[in-house]
């Protein structure tokens, strides 16, 4: 029984940042030049090593930057790890990232500008040096995929799941994958050290033969990486189903066979060790650098049976698709699926390969699901080509939530029970029904409509299997639709602008989500902008030689309400790394009352485990912020354990 | 009838008979679907039966496609087929398919004609090994390094490298390219970051920098950031490395596959390498901004763009370091309207809309050797537009499909701008005349239009005529810029397309369809370009072959065994075949039928 993901432990780096401080190597600290007579430049150095072993990494690359300064250079550690750079204008912004194959970027890696107080600042004349940069190494799962006769199968696609905190719970999210090469054998590496699910995902795709095999060409696949050379496409096998000719395209899951009375067997989608139901899998957990082989599939054919149906109520989508997802599976995003199906004209569906189990056949306009790795900016959301995507930060790097939306947007939605036994199933029927929707308008303090604002709306619980984050706007206006029943945070941003009130029917939502059912309508929300927030600023400083001197400084609200499920994007939660001796700054936070505290930089994104807020909310300082004001809270860096 | 001589030549390397698939003798009815079944097997001496093999039949005249999956037997079976002629092609990974009637991979098959009703079995389709490529990629002191991207590029019949598969490292530093046709190939390295001046310290000179910084200096005499204490001593970029340790794709050592087999120890070392800074600055009389500018910088013959750059606020760029060898820069220098939204740490914004005039184009050769050279001063040249108008000769086809025109601006060389292919409707009045090109799109150099009519009306319709100040580039190529205005192109259509059709039998008056037919111009000023008077195709299993749309002239026409994927655009290849082919003449509209029979051969 998959047992709940165990949270990733970083005591391991707070220990071995200590026991560097103790061993008497001086952690990072400043030099005054001293002379009046020298230049107005100043010079930074460090060494990197790796975080696990300690030993210095020759060859990784070391590039600092700052755009105002006219700053852009990139160098590689020596033998020793160590690094120099000298004659640098003084500067509040400058930038540092370290890159070496096989290894996570450091974790002094910022990126600016919008990452508020994590960048390096340099005054004239001054060395800043003896930067700690350590680089986790990265891990690898490999293993085999062989068929029931033991053939190796070729150019299948394997994928991760990997257990992520975020908005105080634990999901999984799709992480890396790719494909089997000729041996049977694949490979997936840049793993973080974490809880991972190894699938083989076999989605059986089917296309009336009435609608063009193209249709096919939009279903939703897992992503497995550029380098996972996907089979060339094909025209598909015609099969005679129920509902009448459809074309299962085949080639980019593991094929069926063929049995000797030309029926259909299929390989259904497996999770490691070899159970088809996702519940059952066993997680690898994966320590830091760990490569772990033998992670072997022996898949069994199974027969194939049909569920076929109608949908009623479908509007006027186009191109809509149908998924059957196991119970279980619901929320786990694209390649979940035991079968989709491209729903004809006239709302009949079928799928195909269906082994015996309880599933959820889900139509929606949009599939969401949550997943690892992305190469935009935490805290930006938009919409690329027919996705819509939230990107945020997390103890696994960046991740971000996924909507794919597989039809136009007319706000219904429909999902259906289905139990499969020892026969096929027919004439199931689903009702497209009003998902809950928000609509209104949002404003300036003077009542003005806000030009071209960016609205969202995000899972408080990040859960994926409630759905699309379906929207329009106009002028000033909003309307999101096709919510699936649960709590909803209505985020909004807009060039300087930041939310001042969320008002519903008298309530204010800024500081708390919708609560939402099937069919209904919000309409008349209004929302308030201000360019005027607060700042909160001050020094960290670090208690001794023993307590780390790279710091994460995180501000959260001081209800214990707001410390779950927030959210992907929460705006009174933020987070700035900066070095003991230096000034963090938070800019653009909403007016309130916020408990802040400075800790081990290693715990930066911890905030998303629902155990951190409490453990350092009785030694966190508290702050009252109010629009447009500034207040100064120093801190020291203090420990964490969480239990 | 007409029994006329040709002669065959070409060497054939697989000596397979062509097993005649059998038909059932089914007096086919209207209205009935047809039916394809078979084998698949793989090796030669003592072929085994292969399952799960993906087998396609792809219809010629419409386009449908149908699979069939193999049994436990190796026997497929394609029904509900539509009658007409069908390419029927094997997949089954890690092997590579040999289409049915090709002698290997990847050369054209033999259609297979299947009348309403129809069934033809017998087929036998082949697999042949896929051949293997693994390595190690390292750095230069020896260490495997994961995560690094691999290129595995064969070459085509006429020398030209193209991109087949890609692979990672993996933690070992081992990459691995499987399913490989039999070739020529090179295979290179990619690290990230490519283009990145990179300054390589060692560990003297670290010493000496920290010697600096106790002492109380902040910087090295030379004023420079980094820890390189000799002037362009340990400045390299990052760029891609070919096998063994090559910089210069024409220095790679080139790895020829048979068949199925696995080479090993293919390896790179990849580390920085000592390359020019290519920099400099766009200069422009125009009233353009030189902001936010995109430039490529792309290597002669290649297609891939080498590295890219954006200007900032005076026009200023780099490319950062890249190999030596002989470039072209391109680019075009637009008004931004909107930027994107969404940004990657360190990135530029992407413009995702530009605003009309002014408009400038950049197009420069540079030839790079291993030192630094001067920044670049480009001009930057005012942009022009392609505007086709389209006129048709003749009453528009009655059917609901539209007639099509697909219209593409091609290179004279390669690299030298884009080629966009636009699809225009005829009978629609509000849009007389096309944009082809326009806004920076394509840099000033030689064009040829490449114009094709869209199915189903490419029977019967062809394009007669396109031409600029009354000088035809279909043929022609044409320059395009280096003076204000736009480039008006004059096409005209016509229901007159020429059908060259027969029937190529042996001696002994059998279908001969493992032979392939090349049409050829006459002309020999015309082998070249886009080579569209020259055609060839292969005659299906009842020996029938069909040329739609050839312009009128004079023509060869030849039967040759093996004829290479693109030899045929080879001169030489050519020139060889003419003296042994058919000479027929095509007049406008003209309907040719000819019954070709083999009457002697040369090796």
């Amino acid at each position: 029984m998959l047992r709940t993901p165990r949270l990733i432990s970083l005591l391991r780096r707070v220990v071995f940042v200590a026991a560097v401080a103790a061993t008497g190597v001086a952690g990072p600290h400043r030099i005054d030049a001293g002379q009046p007579t020298q230049p107005a430049v100043g010079a930074i150095s460090g060494v990197v090593s790796d975080g696990v072993s300690g030993r210095p990494l020759l060859g990784a690359v070391v590039s600092l930057a700052d755009g105002r300064v006219k700053v852009s250079v990139h160098a590689t550690a020596d033998s020793r790890g160590r690094f120099v750079f000298m004659g640098l204008p003084p500067s509040d912004g400058y930038s540092m990232s370290v890159r070496r194959p096989g290894y996570r970027a450091s974790d002094l890696a910022v990126r600016p500008p919008y990452v508020l107080g994590a960048a390096l600042r340099l005054r004239a004349g001054e060395w800043l040096r003896d930067l700690p940069v350590a680089m986790w190494p990265l891990g690898s799962i490999t293993g085999t995929v062989l068929d029931e006769k033991g053939e190796p199968l070729v150019g299948v696609p394997v994928r991760v799941l990997a257990a992520l905190a975020v908005a105080g719970t634990t999901r999984w999210a799709a992480g890396p994958g790719t494909r089997t090469d000729d041996r049977g054998t694949y490979r997936i590496g840049g793993l973080q050290e974490g809880a991972y699910v190894v699938g083989v995902p076999a989605v059986q795709l089917l296309v009336p033969a009435s609608i063009s095999p193209s249709a096919a060409a939009g279903l939703p696949e897992p992503a497995l990486g550029s380098t996972a050379s996907r089979p060339p496409a094909s025209g598909g096998l015609t099969i005679d189903t129920p509902e009448g000719p459809a074309v299962l395209v085949i080639g980019r899951y593991p094929a069926p066979t063929v049995a000797e009375d030309g029926s259909l067997l299929i390989l259904p989608p497996t999770f490691y060790p070899g159970v088809t139901a996702f519940p059952l899998a066993t997680p690898i957990d994966l320590a830091e650098g760990e490569h772990r082989r033998s992670v072997d599939f022996r898949l069994q054919s199974v027969p194939a049976r049909t569920v076929s149906g109608r949908v009623l109520g479908l509007g006027t989508s186009n191109r809509l698709v149908a998924r059957l997802l196991p119970e279980s599976a619901l929320g786990l995003g694209a390649g979940s699926e035991q079968a989709t199906g491209v729903i004809a004209p006239d709302g009949r569906f079928t799928f195909i390969g269906v082994p015996d189990g309880r599933y959820v056949i889900d139509v929606s306009a949009g599939q969401s699901e949550l997943a690892l790795g992305s190469p935009h900016l935490p805290g930006t959301a938009g919409m690329v080509g027919d996705r819509y995507l939230t990107f945020f930060p997390t103890g696994m790097g960046d991740a971000y939530y996924r909507t794919h939306y597989l039809a136009t947007q007319n706000g219904l939605v429909g999902r259906q029970s289905v139990e499969v036994g020892a026969s096929s199933v027919r004439d199931v029927t689903i009702t497209m029904t009003p998902g809950a929707g928000l609509s209104g308008a949002v404003v300036g303090e003077g009542g003005q409509p806000v030009a071209d604002p960016r609205v969202s709306v995000e899972p408080a619980d990040a859960d994926p299997s409630r759905g699309g984050q379906a929207l329009s706007r106009q002028a000033g206006t909003f309307a999101v639709a096709g919510l699936h029943e649960g709590e909803y945070w209505l985020r909004v941003t807009a060039t300087r602008l930041r939310v001042k009130s969320i008002t519903y029917r008298g309530q204010d939502f800024s500081n708390r989500p919708f609560r939402v059912q099937l069919g209904d309508d919000l309409s008349g929300v209004q929302v308030v902008m201000t360019d005027e927030y607060a700042t909160l600023k001050g020094v960290v400083s670090a208690a001794d030689a023993t307590t780390a001197q790279v710091a994460s400084v995180v501000i959260f609200p001081a209800e214990p309400s707001g410390w779950t499920r927030f959210g992907l994007t929460p705006t009174r939660i933020k987070t700035a790394v900066v070095l003991a001796g230096q000034e963090y700054q938070f800019a653009g936070l909403p007016a309130g009352d916020y408990l802040v505290a400075a800790v081990d930089h290693s715990h930066q994104y911890a905030w998303q485990d629902p155990r951190f807020f409490p453990a350092i909310a009785q030694s966190a300082a508290r702050v009252t912020l109010s629009w447009g004001g500034t207040v100064t809270q120093p801190l020291s860096v203090q420990t964490v354990r969480l239990k | 009838m007409i029994l006329c001589a040709a002669t065959v030549l070409g060497a054939t390397l697989l000596a397979l008979p062509l097993v005649q698939p059998q038909r059932d003798g089914t007096v086919p009815s209207p209205g009935q679907v047809a039916r394809i079944s078979g084998t698949v097997t793989i090796g030669i001496d003592d072929p085994q039966p292969v399952r799960r093999a993906i087998v396609s039949a792809l219809g010629r005249s419409r386009g449908l496609s149908f699979d069939a999956l193999t049994d436990e037997m190796g026997r497929f079976d394609l029904h509900g087929l539509p009658a007409g002629k069908y390419s029927v092609t094997v997949a089954r990974p890690p092997h590579v398919g040999v289409a049915f009637g090709a002698s290997r991979p990847g050369w054209p098959g033999t259609p297979i004609d299947l009348a309403p009703g129809e069934h033809v079995d017998g087929v036998q389709l082949r697999l042949v090994s896929g051949a293997v490529l693994t390595g190690t990629v390292r750095d230069e002191a020896g260490r495997p390094l994961p995560e690094v991207e691999v290129w595995v590029e064969r070459r085509d019949a006429t020398g030209t490298f193209a991109r087949g598969s890609t692979a990672a490292t993996d933690a070992d530093g081992i990459y691995r390219a499987f399913g490989l046709p039999a070739g020529y190939y090179r295979v290179s390295a990619r690290p990230n970051g490519s283009g990145m001046e990179l300054h390589v310290s060692s560990d003297a000179d670290n010493d000496a920098a920290l010697r600096i910084l106790e002492s109380g200096g902040r910087q090295w005499p030379s004023g420079r950031v980094t820890s390189s204490t000799s002037e362009g001593a340990g400045r390299a970029g990052v760029v891609p490395v070919y096998h063994p340790a090559a910089v210069l794709p024409e220095d790679a050592r080139p790895i020829i596959l048979s068949a199925g087999e696995e080479a090993s120890g293919v390896d790179v070392e990849l580390r920085p390498r000592t390359s020019p800074l290519v920099s400099g600055q766009l200069v422009s009389s125009l009233p353009i901004p030189l902001t936010n500018a995109f430039l490529t910088l792309t290597r002669f013959g290649s297609s891939v763009g080498s590295a890219s750059a954006r200007t900032s606020g005076e026009g200023a760029f780099s490319f950062g370091r890249v190999p030596p060898g002989r470039y072209f820069v391109l680019g075009r220098v637009m008004r931004p309207e909107r930027l994107s939204s969404l940004l990657s740490p360190g990135a530029v914004p992407t413009v995702t809309s530009w605003g009309p005039e002014p408009c400038g184009v950049v197009a420069y050769e540079i030839e790079l050797g291993e030192s630094d050279i001067p920044p670049l001063q480009l001009g930057v040249e005012p942009c022009f537009r392609v505007i086709a108008s389209i006129e048709n000769i003749g009453n528009l086809p009655e059917s609901d499909a539209p007639l099509t025109v697909s219209l593409g601006v091609v290179a004279e060389a390669g690299g030298l701008g884009r080629s966009r292919v636009f699809t225009a409707s005829l009978g629609s009045p509000e849009a007389p005349q096309i944009e082809l090109a326009g806004g920076g799109e394509l840099v000033p150099g030689k064009y040829y239009l490449d114009a094709v009519i869209s199915a189903p009306h490419s029977r019967e319709w062809v394009i007669d005529s396109a031409s600029v100040d009354g000088r035809d580039i279909l043929d022609d190529a044409q320059l395009f810029g280096r003076s204000a205005g736009d480039v008006l192109v004059k096409v005209t259509v016509s229901k007159r397309a020429t059908l060259l059709s027969g029937v190529l039998e042996t001696g002994d008056a059998r279908p001969a369809p493992d032979y392939t037919i090349v049409a050829f111009p006459a002309e020999r000023s015309y082998w070249q370009g886009t080579f569209r008077r020259v055609r060839i195709t292969r005659p299906s299993t009842s020996g029938h072959f069909e040329l739609t749309g050839l312009p009128a002239g004079e023509y060869f026409l030849a039967a040759v065994r093996d004829v290479a994927p693109d030899e045929w655009r080879d001169p030489a290849f050519l020139e060889e075949i003419a003296p042994m082919a058919l000479k027929v003449s095509i007049t406008v509209g003209s309907t040719n039928h000819q019954r070709i029979r083999i009457t002697h051969g040369r090796q």
